[in-house]
This record gives C-alpha cells, sequence and structure tokens, in this order.
C-alpha cells in the first residue's frame, strides 16, 4: 500500500488535531483519512503489562466495536496492540499512530495487525516513509494519540510507563482521561492508580469512558447470566466473580474439587464464553455493563 | 602353528566377532599386531609378555604375527588381551588350538597375569549372543552384568592361568550366572515422594495424565514455582522395568562404558544434563559413536530443565530422536543406531528474568528479551511437547499447608491406565501417546457430541488440526486413568487445557454460545 500525505491546511486534516499545541505540519497516512471523522477512543497502557491488564484491553477494544467507536492506539506490545487486536476481531475499526515511517513495521512481529488496520482502518504518522523508529519520536507520538482522540482511557500503568505521558497530552488538550483502577499491590497498576488520585475518571465498568463521551451504550444480549449452568460451573462462576481471576490451583485449593474435574469445567465454561483464560489464569469474561 | 581365537570388537552398540590369528616364524624375536590395531590394542604386547611371565608361561622366542580379521575393521579397547595371549599360547603349542573353538574370550591382562574387568562386556556379550555363539569367557568381575543373557554360556576368568587350565583339559571353569547388585544412587535420583510437594496439584495431575500416557510435558513456571522437585519425583510412580527393558538400558550402559562392577540399569534412569552440554554429550556420537544423554535415558526420564538456555541447533536436532525413538550416525559408510526410548519432561521459565506473569515480583526483561524468550520456547520445543502446563509460584501459605496427592496414590491410577494401554495395543512399551493417525481413528473416532465439542474447541481456543490429535491422544489417557473404555467429552475437555497457549500466539475468536 503507498504512503500518502495530508497537510495542515488540507480538508482531510483531523480537525481535532488541528486544536493542539504544537500539530503536526504533515501527516503521513496508509488507509481511509475519513474514519477520522467517526468517534475516536484512545487505549493505551504500558507494555509489561499483567494478564489483567490484557483482558480488560481486550473488552474495551470489543466493546469500542460494538459501540462503534474508533479505537486509537498505537502498535506497542501489551496493552495497545491487545486493545487493537480485539477491537479488529469484533469487526470494528482502527487507527494506529506509529512513532515511525509507515513503512517500517515496529515492532516487527505485529506487522500482519499493521496491515489488517490499513486495510480496514488508518494508519497514521508525521514521520515520512524511511524514518527509523528512535527512542525520542515515541512520546512525541503520543501527542497525536491523544490529539485525535475525544478521550483517552489509560487501561494499565507502572510509574514511568509512557501511557502516562499520553495522558498528561490529553489533559493539556482538554480531552477527556479515564484510568482503570488496579490492586494496591501491584506494581503495573501504581501509575493508573495515581491518575485516578490526581483527577483522571475511574473505570469502574467496562462501559463508562463510553457513557462519559455520550457513546450509546451496548445492550449485551448474549450476556452470561442468560446461560444454564450446572451446579459445578456455577461453583466456579462464583468463586471468579469474588476473586476476579483465579489460577487452576488456586480453584482446586478453595474447592477442595479434584484437578481433573476443575480443569474440564474451565474448558466448558470457556466455550460457553463465560470465562476466559489467558497466561494460565481464569477471568470472568467481561461483558457487563 | 596357526590359531585362532575368538574374540569380538563393540561397534556402538554392537559388537563384531574377530578372529585372532596366530603365527610364529622362525627369526629374530618380533611381535607385530595387523588389522586396524588402534594404539589400546597395541599396547597389549607388553601386557602380555609380562603377564605370560607371572604365570609360568614362556614367551615365545620368533617372529610372532597377529591379525585381527576382519582386517579392514578398526579395533580398538584393551579387552583383547586374553584373547591374544591364548592365541600365542596356542600357536606356540602351550595349548591345544582345537580346544578354542566356538569359544568367544574377553578380558584385559594385568601385567601379574589378572584377568581385569572391561568395559562394553554386556554388550559385548548381548551381540554374541545374537550371533549364535554358544560360549563367552569373560571377566569375572563383568559376570553379574552378563548374566542377563539366557541364551549364552557363561565362563568366569580370573587370571590367565585359569584359563590355560581350562583349555589345556586340567582344570575346567565352570559355567556360571551372578545375581546383579541395584544400582548405584547417582545415576537413579532417590525414590521421592509427590507428597512432598505442596500447592501443585494441577501439575501432579498433568504429570500423572502425561505419566501414564507417553505423553512428553513441558513445564513453565518461575524460579520458586517447584519444577525439578516434581520432574525428579516422576520416577516413583513409573511401573517397574521390564525385562526386555533392563537388558536394553543395560546394553547402551555398557556399550557407553558406564556400567559398574556387578551393576544392571534395574531402575528407570534420570538423566538431567546441563544447558552446556555438547550435542555429542546429549544426542551421542563423535568420532567412534558412543551413547548420549537421551540414550542414557532410555526406559527413564530425560530431564531438560532452562530448556530454553540450551543452544537452538542442539534442541532442534531432538526433533528426529523424539518422534522415531532411536537416534543414527554415519561415520564412513557404516551406520550406528542407539535406542533413545524415553519420557521427555521440559521446564522453562516464563522469560529471561523468570517473573513475568508473578504477581509478587517485577518482570525486569525487555520488550526484546521476551520476544526473542518466547520464539525459543516455541517452534520445535512446543510442538514436540504433548501437554504445556504453566505452574504457579507457591506463595508461603501454599507450602505451608496439608500435602496433597502422594506417589502411591498416583502410582496405582497410571498402573492401571497402562494396563489398559497394554490390553490395547498388545504390547507394554508402546503408549497412546504413540499412536499413529490410524490408530487415533480406530481407539479416540470423533463422532456425535465429541464431534461437536471439538469443532467449538478448535475455533474457539484456536486449536490447529495437529493440536485436535494430541487432544484426542491425551483425552484417552485421561479415560484410561479413569477406567473408561469411551473417550467422552468430559476428557476432552481437560485435555484441552493441557495445549494451552500459554503465550498467546494463536488468534482466538470470542466465545459464543455452546449448548453442550
Amino acid at each position: 500500500m503507498k504512503t500518502e500525505m495530508v497537510r495542515f491546511k488540507d480538508s482531510g486534516y483531523p480537525e481535532l488535531l488541528k486544536e493542539i499545541q504544537d500539530p503536526p505540519k504533515t501527516l503521513y497516512y496508509r488507509g481511509n483519512l475519513l474514519v477520522l471523522q467517526g468517534h475516536t477512543l484512545a487505549v493505551v497502557g504500558s507494555r509489561k503489562c499483567t494478564p489483567y491488564g490484557l483482558r480488560i484491553a481486550r473488552a474495551i477494544g470489543k466493546r469500542a466495536a460494538l459501540n462503534h467507536t474508533v479505537l486509537v492506539s498505537g502498535l506497542a506490545r501489551g496493552i495497545d496492540s491487545c486493545a487493537q487486536k480485539a477491537c479488529l476481531d469484533a469487526g470494528g475499526t482502527v487507527i494506529s499512530v506509529m512513532g515511525n515511517g509507515l513503512d517500517c513495521c515496529y515492532p516487527k512481529e505485529h506487522s500482519s495487525l499493521m496491515a489488517e488496520i490499513a486495510r480496514t482502518g488508518l494508519l497514521l504518522s508525521e514521520y515520512p516513509d524511511g524514518t527509523e523508529p528512535r527512542r525520542y519520536m515515541f512520546p512525541r507520538r503520543n501527542r497525536i494519540i491523544s490529539g485525535i482522540s475525544k478521550g483517552v482511557v489509560v487501561v494499565e500503568a507502572g510509574f514511568h510507563s509512557g501511557a502516562l505521558k499520553t495522558a498528561e497530552f490529553a489533559a493539556e488538550q482538554g480531552r477527556s482521561v479515564f484510568a482503570v483502577p488496579g490492586n494496591i499491590g501491584s506494581e503495573q497498576s501504581l501509575g493508573t492508580n495515581k491518575l485516578i488520585q490526581d483527577g483522571a475518571e475511574i473505570v469502574t465498568v467496562i462501559g463508562d469512558p463510553f457513557s462519559a463521551l455520550g457513546i450509546t451504550s451496548f445492550d449485551d444480549r448474549n450476556s452470561a447470566s442468560e446461560q444454564t449452568f450446572s451446579a459445578m460451573e456455577r461453583k466456579i462462576l462464583f468463586l471468579l466473580r469474588d476473586r476476579g481471576e483465579m489460577l487452576p490451583e488456586d480453584i482446586v485449593e478453595s474447592t477442595n474439587i479434584s484437578p481433573e474435574t476443575i480443569l474440564q469445567t474451565i474448558t466448558i465454561l470457556e466455550l460457553k464464553g463465560a470465562v476466559y483464560t489467558s497466561s494460565g489464569r481464569v477471568f470472568l469474561n467481561l461483558m457487563q455493563g | 602353528m596357526f590359531a585362532e581365537v575368538m574374540t569380538a570388537v563393540l561397534h556402538g552398540m554392537e559388537a563384531i566377532p574377530v578372529t585372532v590369528e596366530t603365527t610364529i616364524d622362525k627369526g629374530l624375536p618380533m611381535f607385530q599386531i595387523v588389522g586396524l590395531a588402534d594404539k589400546s590394542v597395541n599396547e597389549a604386547k607388553e601386557r602380555i609378555r609380562s603377564a605370560l611371565h607371572f604365570s609360568g608361561l614362556e614367551f615365545p622366542m620368533g617372529r610372532i604375527t597377529v591379525n585381527m580379521a576382519p582386517a579392514g575393521i578398526w579395533k580398538r579397547g584393551s579387552h583383547f588381551d586374553a584373547a591374544i595371549a591364548l592365541s600365542i599360547l596356542a600357536s606356540s603349542g602351550q595349548i591345544e588350538p582345537n580346544k578354542l573353538f566356538g569359544c568367544c574370550i574377553i578380558g584385559e591382562l594385568s601385567l601379574d597375569g589378572r584377568v581385569k574387568q572391561v568395559g562394553g562386556a554386556l554388550a559385548i556379550a548381548a551381540s554374541m549372543e545374537k550371533y549364535g555363539i554358544k560360549k563367552l569367557f569373560l571377566p569375572e568381575d563383568n559376570l553379574a552384568q552378563a548374566s542377563l543373557l539366557n541364551q549364552i554360556t557363561l565362563f568366569p576368568a580370573s587370571s590367565l592361568s585359569q584359563l590355560v587350565l581350562h583349555f589345556s583339559g586340567m582344570q575346567k571353569i565352570l559355567p556360571q550366572k551372578k545375581a546383579y547388585v541395584p544400582v548405584r544412587k547417582e545415576i537413579v535420583c532417590e525414590k521421592k515422594d509427590f507428597r512432598d510437594v505442596r500447592g501443585q496439584e494441577t501439575a501432579k495431575r498433568a504429570i500423572l495424565v502425561a505419566a501414564a500416557g507417553g505423553h512428553g510435558i513441558f513445564m513453565i513456571g518461575n524460579p520458586s514455582a517447584g519444577k525439578t522437585m516434581l520432574a525428579e519425583r516422576i520416577p516413583s510412580i513409573l511401573p517397574p522395568m521390564t525385562e526386555k527393558e533392563i537388558l536394553r538400558a543395560s546394553i547402551i550402559w555398557s556399550a557407553a562404558g558406564k556400567l559398574g562392577l556387578n551393576q544392571v540399569i534395574s531402575e528407570r534412569p534420570v538423566r538431567a544434563p546441563g544447558t552446556n552440554s555438547t550435542a555429542a554429550a546429549l544426542l551421542g556420537g563423535g568420532l567412534h559413536p558412543m551413547p548420549g544423554e537421551i540414550s542414557l535415558a532410555d526406559s527413564g526420564v530425560l530431564f531438560l530443565d532452562e530448556v530454553c538456555e540450551f543452544s537452538g541447533r542442539v534442541l532442534d536436532s531432538l526433533r528426529t530422536p523424539l518422534e522415531r525413538k532411536e537416534i543414527e550416525f554415519v561415520r564412513y559408510g557404516e551406520t550406528y543406531r542407539f535406542p533413545a526410548r524415553f519420557f521427555s519432561v521440559f521446564a522453562s521459565n516464563p522469560c529471561k528474568c523468570g517473573y513475568y506473569g508473578d504477581p509478587n515480583h517485577v518482570c525486569t526483561c525487555t520488550d526484546g528479551e521476551l520476544a526473542h524468550y518466547r520464539a525459543k520456547i516455541s517452534g520445535a520445543i512446543l510442538d514436540r511437547m504433548d501437554i504445556t502446563i504453566s505452574l504457579p509460584p507457591v506463595s508461603y501459605d501454599k507450602w505451608h499447608e496439608k500435602p496433597g496427592l502422594g506417589s502411591d496414590e498416583m502410582k496405582k491410577l497410571l498402573l492401571a491406565a497402562r494396563a489398559m494401554q497394554e490390553k490395547r495395543f498388545h504390547m507394554k512399551e508402546y503408549l497412546n501417546g504413540d499412536m499413529s493417525d490410524e490408530e487415533l481413528d480406530r481407539y479416540v473416532p470423533i463422532e456425535g457430541e465429541t464431534d461437536g465439542f471439538l469443532r467449538n474447541a478448535y475455533q474457539i481456543m484456536g486449536l490447529d488440526p495437529r493440536g485436535i490429535q494430541k487432544v484426542r491422544k491425551i483425552a484417552r489417557t485421561i479415560a484410561d486413568l479413569e477406567g473408561s473404555d469411551d473417550v467422552k467429552i468430559g476428557h476432552f475437555a481437560e485435555a484441552v487445557r493441557y495445549r494451552e497457549d500459554i503465550f498467546e500466539r494463536s488468534k482466538r475468536k470470542e466465545a459464543g454460545r455452546f449448548e453442550i
């Protein structure tokens, strides 16, 4: 695909971006520039995230697709790419803002993701083709992520995460900043929790950022609560509801049921869509709210 | 006079009969050994000369020529001494040549005429038995090992004089057998019990399933999770070795020169080679091929801890032996084959620092390090392992708790599952993990509700066709553990958990409604 160019004065240049301090004079893009006209929500977070963060990122990505909201993010490992993948899988539209020329793919393992975004959504960069990624470009790129979005959701960020810079830009640009809380003990949530302390809006259910931005919330007809479950399945679901995420080993211990029965039930619950497994952990499928 | 004595040369794991031909002519005293004999064989000259003197026998003065036939095969080792000595004695008329007919003789000679033990005695004896040779004269100290064989008569010799008295008809050596002593503890880990492991019940279950059906297992966990503890307890739940396994394993160790005095391999070996093992050490080989760790682990367990730290090339070359259960080397056009029927247990950290995914520690790996490490785990290894599990870190509370499943219970279940497999395949060593695609279709058919289940698992959980085949094998083992002839959905449901893509590499779609 060929990289196109749009200048500040051109009609395709995103209006939202014109408002920020120091907007890029030229934007290079691949894909459909018109997607910038839709409701845009940025979802960012740290590269080194926990399974909890990934799970939230996935849920938000999917919800964005269902709410016809355009998801904006970078192509980074961790939260960013996870949210993007989930959005695409659910049939949504993604804008990815890169810190390098659009002919280079960084990180390399996301090349197919990048290609799919270019095909169905939009790739953006303020750097021309041939620009290799450099460290200092990424914080600069973050101002564009928040710049083209109505709001920014920080899913999970440690104390030094680059996602906090994006939140900072968003605040300067007058965008809404949302942060997902995490456990006190979790190092990877230190940043997000601090954001909430400093005034960011707290996300208590997945739908919060959407309803705050006036986007009609999705009525989940396939809510897991409508399915019928066996006694064993319900036992596990209740445990998960209380604890949030569990290791199969923890479930064995809490219920005193044999490992084989627990493992079987987890699979059945996963196929029913009631739970989700990741990195060996079991989570409730978050589609409420 | 021309004299002929039979001995043997070790060629990998097998031995080839060697004929020691001797002639003594008039002329200046000379002693020459021909027939591609290497240094260790040539040094026999000094040992023989001295041994003969000490035994009160005459070292012939003359041109002694010894030829070791077949002349085109390399002769290595020190076990030819006795045969060469007897050959010289026969050629010089000190014993009668025809008395040696049909007897194979091995043994190293000490300077004072004793017959010393040799490496590879059992391997040699087993091959001679195959060749139909009926009588083997061997060092007393090697008798116990060779006693594993039933079709060859063993004559233990402790000194050259004894041999001479036998072959001159003056005092016969009686054929004997000797019982072996249990193998020393360093070869096999002390019998430890799974009861000692706390807070890893799901891991124990996975290991039970893996061991019961012969499915390679890959454990991923933090440094404190207890991967080594689990691995070293596996022999405690395995069935005792069959006679066939004892013989095969002992021959391998004999060929490697690792069988000690009066020892055989009667306990399943656990080999845990280190991460800087060379390919030759791990797989075997070398200029004159010797068995490597994978063959020493035959009938036992091969435990590769920190499998990602092994060289990529070395890991890659494990593919073939893992599939074929043997390994082959070719040197100068000759093929050497060593068995490699081991139960694989691989273990790894989730990342370089070991703490990815651990809620109590921060992972200090950079993105590049994470990606690089995961790339190593994938591919060659994951594909070959049927069962993959992730071990949770064990908190202090768990560690302190009551013990869970113990080795006795696990062994009972395993033996029952093995009995079902023996009935199915009519072979003791063939397990569910070995099944071919046709056997899978026969013993684990996909029909009715299991078809619907697997179809969903395929779509929703990102399983590929290869993964499905493995799930079927594992499900068959789970059904066996339950004593069930049919493989039911619940068995598949558990089996699917062992194919979990811990590093999320496959794309998963959201689950839809699934009615069972």
